[in-house]
């Protein structure tokens, strides 16, 4: 059956291999042989390669690499190199960041959360490095560098969480450990700890622009999608006409909303979506402990936090527990002006 | 330029993609244990309305064999004879009548050792005053710990405990924990401390560090704190946050329940906002602790060494070992029913001084006060 022939059909074109663009004379060659593979073409372009790796790229692997390697060989280390151990641990093991004894000095012998420090610190430049190249590339490509700054903005997040909010609190020991449940458990543990995240407003917000991102790539992707059959792609030849796909899918959405983002700002809209999802989490994870130490009682206070009728209005707690919650708020030399009243303790 | 010349490996690279993809499928479908779309998920709620403080449960749990409530036994008829008047070597029973104490040794023979019999702790060779097996004495310090619960424990009421509760049939509970060897850095120290965990786990559930068990549930290390700082006013170190955590998790694993069985979750440490549940989950760690301390522990020179963990100490138990996935170990079921010889004398027993507040420091006292010797000289400290 015949179909359109556009850019957004499912059309595969198998031929002679795109070379791109020649290379400049300062840099490095180009690696991986292009070929096709029909299935890699089900889902985007058949050819894959060539690749261009660079300075940034060689030395970004390299760094990520040994990241992985400290990480690995101390997880490895910590079964005794028994490999089945290693295999049958893979999600528990961990590698912890100095204890807080130590606060935020660089200079912490390696079993004590030295090699968490220089995992740290090869991952980053890794990151770091994996940056450049992507603002470089598309420089060399006389593109714009939106999609650097759109990856600085999760690395500001991944800072913010591992450096930037430990060096502020002047202690490593608020770092996440690597490993996957132990990372998983400090997640928990951190929201549990700095009084529920769910009351931080920037936890909200990076939320509401993540749920966003999802909400406008769903609307986008589907309305380009719906007019692909008129020839959707070809947006500039089509803008100025009547009738065709660009207005038909401005038309779709003013009827069901009234409003309609243009074929250029979708594309802001969606841009900067996804860079306040990781913006402002970063700001919400950098405010936690420094600025505010308890997000449900901020929450309290600023009337986020609704107080809601007891349901068990004749739970009295036991002179037991009483005691013990009277020592713990009581404490001297702490504020108790904030702590939520204890029950009256009875017999 | 090459045409299609790439089309067999295209294909052989498509079919281990959808066997990849299959295979995964499959693994994910046979081998977790699922609760099946025809069992109905209940939930009920436990706190105010709209705010999702909802525990799950499911018929898979309750009609698990392990959680079915044995078939009630007929008591034997009372012979007006104590049982220190009928047998030799009576310690802990000698005042219950004989005919209860017969119908107890019965009921403690299916509750342990359906299998091995009378034989298991008196012997084959047919002298039931014998204390030569290790398993009597052990038996006779547990009859000690349940008659203590019973009595004392206000973690249990009146429901009341057998053997039954923890063993389930079992020789030893399914689920107890031992401690975990202190981990010996490798290499020379360079690297890091292992955890001493992942090399003893034989499933899941062991892969969970032992540490928050031996802190909170062996030593009374207190388990506030781990909300923010400003409400419980202390500073509560990560690595302990975390271990409170994973023990809290443990707790729900244990009993089948969410946090908000106990808690409302957006303030953890509230007390006021907490359900009555958490009292009695409060008493039940103290509980635990008195079990571990007081009962479990001095049992150590008594057990064989292929009953202890890696470092020699015996199998201890947590809230899974009685509770077995339910909220109610056995559904409530009021086991301890007719068993007189199972509730022991009330008052200052081990388990009633476990839930006295500190006890830890009093504890900590007693060890650390330096002793008297003859002379009346004082004693340095260890």
């Amino acid at each position: 059956m015949a179909s359109f022939h556009s850019l957004y059909s499912q059309i595969q074109i198998h031929g002679p291999y795109d070379e791109g663009l020649p290379l400049r004379g300062d840099e490095s060659p180009r690696l991986i042989k292009p070929f096709l593979n029909r299935w890699i073409g089900k889902i985007g372009d058949p050819q894959i390669g060539p690749t261009y790796l660079g300075f940034c790229g060689i030395a970004s692997l390299i760094c990520g690499f040994i990241a992985i390697e400290i990480i690995g060989l101390n997880f490895w280390a910590s079964v005794h190199w028994n490999p089945v151990a290693f295999i049958e641990g893979m999600a528990w093991h961990r590698l912890d960041p100095p204890e807080a004894k130590w606060g935020f000095t660089p200079f912490v012998p390696l079993a004590e959360g030295g090699w968490w420090i220089w995992a740290g610190f090869f991952l980053t430049a890794s990151i770091l490095l994996w940056w450049c190249r992507m603002y470089l590339r598309a420089k060399a490509l006389g593109m714009s560098t939106h999609v650097a700054w759109a990856f600085a903005s999760a690395i500001f997040l991944y800072l913010s969480i591992g450096f930037i909010r430990p060096m502020l609190m002047g202690s490593w020991h608020e770092a996440p450990p690597f490993g996957i449940i132990p990372h998983l458990n400090w997640t928990a543990s951190l929201s549990v700890l700095y009084g529920n995240f769910y009351y931080n407003p920037f936890h909200c917000f990076s939320i509401a622009f993540l749920y966003g991102s999802v909400l406008l790539f769903a609307m986008h992707g589907g309305t380009i999608l719906a007019v692909s059959r008129f020839g959707g792609e070809r947006e500039t030849e089509e803008i100025v006409d009547r009738g065709t796909a660009a207005e038909r899918g401005a038309l779709f959405w003013r009827w069901t909303m009234g409003f309609n983002a243009t074929f250029e700002s979708v594309h802001r809209w969606a841009y900067w979506f996804a860079i306040l999802t990781t913006f402002s989490g970063a700001i919400g994870i950098l405010l936690t402990g420094t600025v505010v130490d308890n997000w449900y009682l901020w929450g309290v206070k600023w009337g986020l936090a609704p107080e809601y009728p007891a349901t068990y209005p004749d739970m009295t707690l036991p002179p037991d527990i009483a005691e013990q919650v009277r020592a713990i708020t009581e404490a001297p030399g702490r504020s108790t002006a904030m702590v939520p009243p204890a029950p009256e303790a009875t017999q | 330029m090459k045409p299609i010349s790439q089309r067999p490996r295209s294909s052989l690279v498509g079919i281990f993609l959808l066997a990849a993809a299959a295979g995964t499928l499959l693994f994910f479908l046979l081998v977790p244990t699922w609760d099946h779309p025809w069992d109905p998920i209940e939930s009920r709620d436990w706190g105010w309305r709209g705010i999702a403080m909802n525990t799950f449960t499911s018929a898979r749990t309750r009609n698990d064999p392990i959680n079915i409530v044995p078939a009630a036994t007929t008591p034997f008829p009372d012979t007006g004879m104590s049982a220190s008047e009928v047998y030799e070597n009576v310690k802990v029973l000698g005042d219950l009548d004989s005919g209860q104490f017969d119908y107890l040794m019965q009921s403690m023979t299916e509750w342990v050792a359906p299998d091995q019999g009378c034989g298991y702790c008196h012997g084959d060779g047919g002298n039931f005053a014998s204390d030569d097996l290790y398993t009597k004495k052990v038996a006779r310090r547990m009859l000690e710990m349940v008659r203590d619960i019973n009595a004392n424990a206000r973690h249990v009421g009146q429901t009341g405990v057998t053997c039954y509760t923890c063993h389930r049939g079992n020789n030893v509970p399914q689920k107890t924990w031992y401690e975990g060897a202190e981990p010996k850095p490798p290499m020379g120290g360079i690297v890091g401390k292992p955890p001493p965990w992942n090399r003893t786990a034989k499933n899941m559930r062991d892969f969970f560090p032992r540490a928050p068990f031996e802190n909170y549930l062996l030593d009374d290390k207190p388990i506030s704190g781990a909300q923010a700082r400003t409400v419980s006013g202390e500073t509560t170190d990560l690595a302990d946050l975390e271990n409170i955590y994973i023990l809290m998790m443990q707790m729900s694993e244990g009993m089948g329940v969410n946090c908000n069985f106990c808690h409302n979750t957006r303030a953890f440490a509230d007390w006021s906002q907490s359900t009555p549940k958490r009292i009695n989950a409060w008493y039940g760690i103290r509980m635990v602790r008195g079990i571990n301390n007081d009962y479990l522990t001095g049992l150590q020179g008594l057990f064989p060494p292929h009953r202890l963990g890696p470092l020699g100490d015996v199998a201890k138990v947590d809230c899974a070992t009685c509770h077995n996935g339910m909220s109610r170990p056995l559904g409530g079921a009021p086991m301890a029913a007719g068993y007189e010889g199972l509730l022991g004398p009330k008052g200052d027993r081990p388990i009633r001084r476990a839930t006295a507040f500190e006890t830890r420091k009093a504890h900590q006292a007693a060890i650390t006060e330096p002793g008297v010797d003859e002379r009346g000289v004082v004693q340095a400290g260890e």
